[in-house]
C-alpha cells in the first residue's frame, strides 16, 4: 500500500512507523512533514551535578563528580519507573532548559566534572543530543557515561560506543515476559546491547532492580548471573537495587533487605567478582574487595568514599588488576 | 429463541472474544506500537518559536514509499 510521507524510526527495536504528524512511542521523535525530527535536542529538563557513585558507577573514576542531564521521554514504559515524572511525559509539558552540546561541556568543565552522564530518563531517545555532546566532551578530555535500559538497535549503538566511556545498563529481569508485561520492551535486544557495549570497549556496569514478587525468584537471578559470567566474564560489576513503591506499582512493598542479600550471595556464588547492593544501607555491600586477596579496595558508604587501596588500577596488596576506569 | 440461535450467538461471542484476545496479546500492543499520538503541529511550532522545544533532524530512520518497506 502506497503511503507517502511515512517514516520508520530505526533507533530502537520498536521501529515505529509514523504517518505525518505522528509521535513515536518514545514521545520525543515525530514525523514532521515527512522527516523524522527530535523535539529535545539541546533541551534537557533535568540538569544536576552528581557523584558518579549515584549512577551507579563504582568502577569508574570513584569519588568524582558527573555533570548529569536528561530530557523528557523514554522508549520503555516500566510500571515501576523511578523517574516517571520526566520519562513518561511529552517534552512539551516539562520545564526545559536551553543547553546546546557545547554549553553542556563548558559547564561540565567549569564545575570540575570529570564526566558527563546521560541519565535519569533514557539517553537513547535523545540520541542526537547525547552523541553530539559526547563527541565535544571527548575532544575536551571529559568522559561520557550512559545510564540506560539498553533498548537500542545495533547500528546506532555501534556509533554511540565510539564516544562513550562507561555505561550502567539496566538488566531489569532475565525474562522476556517481564520485559513485555511490565516495561513494554523485550529482553533479547538488551542482552545484545550489553554484550556489544563490552565488546566495543565500554566499561559496563549492570543494574538489576529487584521488585518483590515480580523478579525476585532466586532461580531467575541465578540464570541472569550465569549469563553475565558466560558472556561478559566475572569482572563486570553487578548492582542489585532496592525497589521503592513508585508510579503504577505503589501497592507493592519495598524490597526486603534479605532478598537483596540473598541475590548478592547467588551472584558471588555464581562467580561474579564485584556485586553491590544499592538504594539501601547494608554494611559492606557497597565496598569493593579484591577478588584475589579479598582485601578491601574501595570503602563506600552511600556516595561517600573512604579508604582506597588501588594503585594504578591494581590491588595495592597483591597487585591483581581490577576492572575499571580509574584515571 | 431456537437452540440453533443460541449456538450461533455463542459462536459469535467466542469469535469476538478470540479476536479481542489476539489484539490484546499481540506483540505490537505489548511494545506499545499499535497506535501513535497525532501531534498538533501549530501548537508545536508555537512552542518551538518560544524556545520550549526544538525541531531537530533525527538520525537513524528511513522514509517509506509503502508500508511493505517497513521492517
Amino acid at each position: 500500500m502506497s503511503k507517502p510521507g511515512y517514516v520508520q524510526c530505526q533507533l530502537c527495536p520498536k521501529g515505529c512507523v509514523l504517518a505525518p504528524s505522528e509521535r513515536g512511542n518514545c514521545r520525543v521523535r515525530i514525523n514532521y512533514n515527512g522527516e523524522l525530527v527530535t523535539l529535545v535536542y539541546g533541551k534537557p529538563c533535568a540538569v544536576h551535578i552528581d557523584p558518579i557513585e549515584k549512577k551507579p558507577m563504582f568502577h569508574f573514576l570513584p569519588g568524582t563528580r558527573s555533570f548529569s542531564l536528561a530530557t523528557a521521554g523514554c522508549n520503555l514504559h516500566c510500571k515501576f519507573c523511578q523517574n516517571w515524572e520526566i520519562s513518561q511525559v511529552n517534552p512539551e509539558t516539562t520545564d526545559n532548559q536551553d543547553l546546546p552540546p557545547g554549553k553542556v561541556v563548558e559547564l561540565a568543565l567549569q564545575s570540575a566534572c570529570q564526566s558527563i552522564a546521560y541519565t535519569y530518563s533514557e539517553p537513547i531517545i535523545f540520541y542526537e543530543y547525547t552523541y553530539d555532546t559526547s563527541l565535544i566532551a571527548k575532544n575536551a578530555g571529559i568522559k561520557n557515561v550512559l545510564v540506560t535500559a539498553g533498548f537500542i538497535k545495533e547500528e546506532p549503538l555501534r556509533k554511540l560506543c565510539q564516544v562513550i566511556d562507561g555505561a550502567n545498563i539496566d538488566l531489569k529481569a532475565f525474562s522476556d515476559d517481564y520485559y513485555r508485561e511490565l516495561c513494554a520492551g523485550q529482553l533479547e535486544p538488551i542482552l545484545k546491547c550489553i554484550k556489544l557495549s563490552v565488546e566495543l570497549g565500554v566499561m559496563v556496569e549492570i543494574t538489576n532492580l529487584i521488585v518483590p514478587t515480580l523478579n525476585d525468584d532466586p532461580e531467575m537471578i541465578k540464570r541472569m548471573c550465569e549469563w553475565i559470567l558466560n558472556n561478559l566474564g566475572p569482572e563486570y560489576p553487578l548492582h542489585f537495587s532496592r525497589f521503592y513503591p513508585q508510579y503504577q506499582l505503589r501497592s507493592l512493598p519495598p524490597t526486603p533487605a534479605e532478598t537483596l542479600i540473598q541475590a548478592r550471595e547467588i551472584a558471588l556464588k555464581a562467580g561474579l567478582y564485584y556485586v553491590y547492593i544499592g538504594n539501601v544501607r547494608i554494611e559492606g555491600a557497597e565496598n569493593t574487595y579484591c577478588p584475589n586477596c579479598k582485601k578491601l579496595l574501595i570503602e563506600r558508604i552511600g556516595y561517600w568514599i573512604g579508604e582506597v587501596n588501588l594503585k594504578a588500577g591494581s590491588c595495592k596488596f597483591c597487585g591483581a588488576k581490577i576492572k575499571g576506569v580509574w584515571s | 429463541m431456537k437452540a440453533d440461535d443460541y449456538k450461533l450467538l455463542i459462536a459469535l461471542f467466542f469469535g469476538f472474544f478470540l479476536i479481542g484476545m489476539v489484539i490484546l496479546t499481540s506483540p505490537k500492543r505489548e511494545l506499545g506500537t499499535t497506535g501513535y499520538e497525532k501531534v498538533d503541529l501549530k501548537k508545536l511550532e508555537k512552542l518551538v518559536s518560544e524556545g520550549e522545544i526544538t525541531v531537530y533532524p533525527a538520525r537513524f530512520y528511513k522514509k517509506l514509499k509503502s508500508l511493505e518497506e517497513a521492517e
